[in-house]
């Protein structure tokens, strides 16, 4: 049978880690790349700097909370900013469907003008490519963002993670995901949920001046469980979270359990996990609380029995939080 | 903490009642959702040694046989618009499933109300409405078909797979299974009311409808066991907030308006008689002739025969993990999120 | 095998075949043929955008008390 790309090799769960290092690591084969996390860090003329893209398809293009071209911006600084970079410059490419609306066009520019200016980064570069009607699904946006290192000294990273440490979670998760499904006419909600889409600039400039991180990752496509399950791959340990812990607002919990969803799956476009020492873990969710007050600590790190993550359940059970495996569909049963 | 106490005040009741009982249950639950629940909630893990938790026929994406998604390819093909539960998408049929169909440009869609469905499908759309489910569901797409001959459309038309839930029940407690008590499935109750299984009674075996929250499978769990130690047949009711004697009168007499009994064939079961509803003959216009051949399934090594009626563990099936993962399934029971080797493989229940 | 939701009724549509239902603060229109005299304030149990039972309100709140109390122990 012909092989094809189907939607889940794109929705950042393992097929998507199947076709980055069954296909694209090996085939560029770049040393920098082999070890690259969601920003790649080298060194330049002995400055440490990062380098991040990511590309935006989200529809509908306005959203609650946001629009495409504020993500666009918030997610690839977002990836700088957890490497423990200080973004500094970022390019913006458009593909844009023929007969896509010039005012829309404009209020996503502006948008991404705007938060730009609150990252403070710089628009440097640029490129537009139109294609026919048809040849694409309105606009595409691609950002690429690069970053010069805050403290070369307390540069997060996955080598610093240590068994018993504590894991914390920035706010409360899935509302990305939750949003676009609430925003589906064809589900029949009578409002829409507010994305968390928003700048991690500030919030993890304070973290990394107050405490010693180990490690963060912020939180998109796979949400919360497609993240921990990175970290562990990488890490080599396990990380064991607490059920009742994991912060879910709820009206996202309303949307998983209609649709018959998983909140830890759901996409986040503002929330990371950092990874502390325990004795810094007060300190770390105080500075965290004040810009999300559902931050908290959710697990441990643990020595590893086989690299998962486990999840204990409120009366007590235990069992594996898995990554992504497929597009999440909504179910009936 | 009050409560949490109380819960491991249940949990710990449960536990002496399996003590006085003298030996690890077999509690089938019958609904793919429990299944779920149950794993979800760690209750395979909190009850280990107590209770071996056994995976029912309740789950309508494990028991449809791969020759429906063909079919419904086949109509893709034909230039048919498909609406189906997300559910169905994964499925694999012989050559595919209708994810890779749609990957491929049919028009598939998915729809998460019937009734919803029905009124939006466009005049000039052929359509075809993919109907599937237990009890539970048939009222929704009798609903779907009346809205239909409300509005007089022409253009759509329902390919129905429905099943029902005492006929293969009978099949499996008669024939395949040796268990200790039933957990029944609460939405189904809720139509077909606690008088809808009373025949379980007649099987001489302990039974409990449920709801699906954690508590309502812990006070579920308790009324079981205190039936199994008493020797106590009669079918007891723990969803009493939602499940009533006779069930939803309403929605019994919309399912018997537009459907009649037919056989349907359950896989790991095989054709069960009267296992099926399908549209009574005056509505046999909207209604797709689906064609069945019912040979084994094609992967022959797949074990979702013995999986269903709780022969084998799903880790016993010499494809699970292996060669049979929620990326490539290979048998129904991976498939669908209420699968029992799906929920084996992402809950980790054989570790 | 199916999903299912309680959510409190918030406003009868003009039809009275549908509902809008609360459910944790999320809004959505469903369908409310199989319920006898539905009522602003009652609860629903909800299966694929149709409601098929009321909710026994006395029943609920028995469940409610342990319920209430292992979400308040744990927040």
């Amino acid at each position: 049978m012909m092989r094809t790309i189907r939607k889940e090799h794109g929705n950042g769960g393992k097929q998507t880690y199947e076709l980055i290092d069954g296909l694209f690591k090996p085939i560029f084969g770049s040393e920098i790349l082999k070890s690259a996390d969601d920003s790649t860090i080298f060194s330049l003329n002995d400055m440490k700097v990062g380098i991040s893209t990511d590309s935006f398809v989200v529809k509908p293009y306005f959203f609650k909370g946001g629009d495409i071209g504020k993500l666009a911006v918030c997610g690839t600084v977002n990836d700088l900013a957890v490497a423990g970079l200080e973004p500094k410059y970022i390019t913006v490419s458009f593909i844009i469907e023929e007969g896509f609306s010039m005012d829309d066009l404009e209020r996503i520019t502006m948008s991404i003008k705007k938060y730009a200016d609150l990252a403070r980064v710089e628009v440097v570069a640029g490129d537009t490519k139109v294609v026919e009607k048809g040849a694409a699904d309105g606009i595409f946006i691609n950002t690429t963002g690069l970053g010069v290192a805050r403290d070369t000294k307390k540069m997060p990273s996955i080598s610093k993670i240590e068994s018993n440490q504590v894991v914390i979670v920035s706010g409360d998760i899935g509302r990305h995901g939750a949003c676009i499904y609430s925003h589906n006419e064809d589900l029949g909600f009578e409002e829409r949920i507010e994305s968390d889409c928003g700048l991690l600039l500030d919030v993890i400039s304070e973290l990394m001046q107050e405490v010693d991180v180990a490690y963060m990752k912020d939180l998109t496509r796979g949400g919360l469980a497609t993240a921990l399950n990175e970290i562990v791959q990488k890490s080599g340990f396990d990380i064991k979270v607490e059920e009742e812990k994991i912060p879910v607002a709820d009206e996202v919990k309303a949307l998983c359990d209609i649709l018959g969803l998983d909140s830890y799956y759901l996409a986040c476009e503002g929330r990371f996990v950092a990874i502390v020492n325990r004795d810094e873990k007060e300190k770390a969710i105080e500075i965290l609380r004040k810009y999300n007050g559902f931050a908290c600590e959710i697990g441990t790190v643990e020595e590893s029995r086989e690299k998962r993550v486990y999840l204990s359940t409120t009366f007590g059970g235990t069992r594996i939080l898995d990554m992504l495996y497929y597009e999440m569909l909504p179910r009936i049963c | 903490m009050q409560t949490l106490e109380k819960a491991n005040a249940i949990v710990n009741t449960i536990k002496n009642n399996i003590e006085k009982i003298g030996r690890q249950l077999r509690i089938i639950e019958v609904c793919g959702t429990h299944t779920v629940s149950i794993y979800r909630n760690g209750f395979h893990t909190l009850f280990k040694g107590y209770i071996d938790f056994i995976s029912g026929p309740g789950c309508p994406v494990c028991v449809t046989h791969e020759g429906y998604i063909d079919n419904l390819i086949e109509l893709a093909k034909m230039n048919y618009t498909i609406y189906t539960f997300g559910d169905l998408l994964k499925v694999p049929g012989k050559s595919m499933s209708l994810a890779e169909a749609k990957a491929e440009g049919a028009k598939i869609k998915i729809m998460y109300s019937p009734v919803d469905a029905a009124e939006n499908i466009a005049e000039d759309e052929e359509a075809i409405i993919a109907a599937v489910g237990f009890e539970t569901t048939v009222p929704a797409f009798a609903l779907s078909l009346e809205k239909v001959l409300e509005k007089g459309l022409k253009n759509v038309k329902f390919a129905c797979e429905l099943k029902t839930i005492d006929q293969p029940l009978k099949v499996l407690l008669k024939d395949h299974i040796k268990v200790d008590g039933l957990i029944l499935p609460g939405h189904v109750a809720t139509i077909l009311g606690v008088d809808g299984f009373r025949f379980v009674e007649e099987f001489k075996l302990p039974s409990v409808i449920s709801g699906f929250e954690k508590y309502d499978i812990l006070l579920s769990l308790l009324s079981l066991t205190q039936s199994i130690l008493n020797n106590d047949f009669t079918v007891k009711n723990e969803y009493k907030r939602v499940v009533k004697k006779e069930g939803n009168t309403v929605a019994k007499r919309y399912i018997e308006r537009f459907f009649e009994r037919t056989d349907a064939y359950f896989r790991g079961l095989g054709l069960i008689e009267g296992g099926g509803l399908r549209l009574k003959s005056e509505y046999s216009a909207f209604s797709v002739q689906l064609k069945y051949e019912y040979e084994s399934l094609s992967n022959s090594a797949c074990r979702c025969t013995d999986v269903l009626t709780g022969k084998l563990k799903p880790f016993e099936c010499p494809l699970f993990e292996k060669v049979c993962t929620p990326q490539t399934p290979k048998g129904a029971c991976m498939v669908s999120q209420e699968g029992s080797c799906n929920a084996y493989f992402r809950f980790g229940k054989w570790k | 095998m199916c999903l299912g939701y309680p959510a409190k009724v918030v406003e009868i549509l003009e039809d009275g075949k549908k509902a809008i239902v609360d459910y944790l603060g999320l809004k959505k229109t469903v369908n409310v043929s199989l319920i006898k005299e539905v009522a602003v304030g009652d609860y629903l149990l909800i299966h694929s955008g149709v409601a098929i039972e009321k909710i026994d309100e006395k029943e609920a709140e028995e469940i409610e008390k342990l319920f209430g109390e292992v979400r308040d122990a744990n927040s």
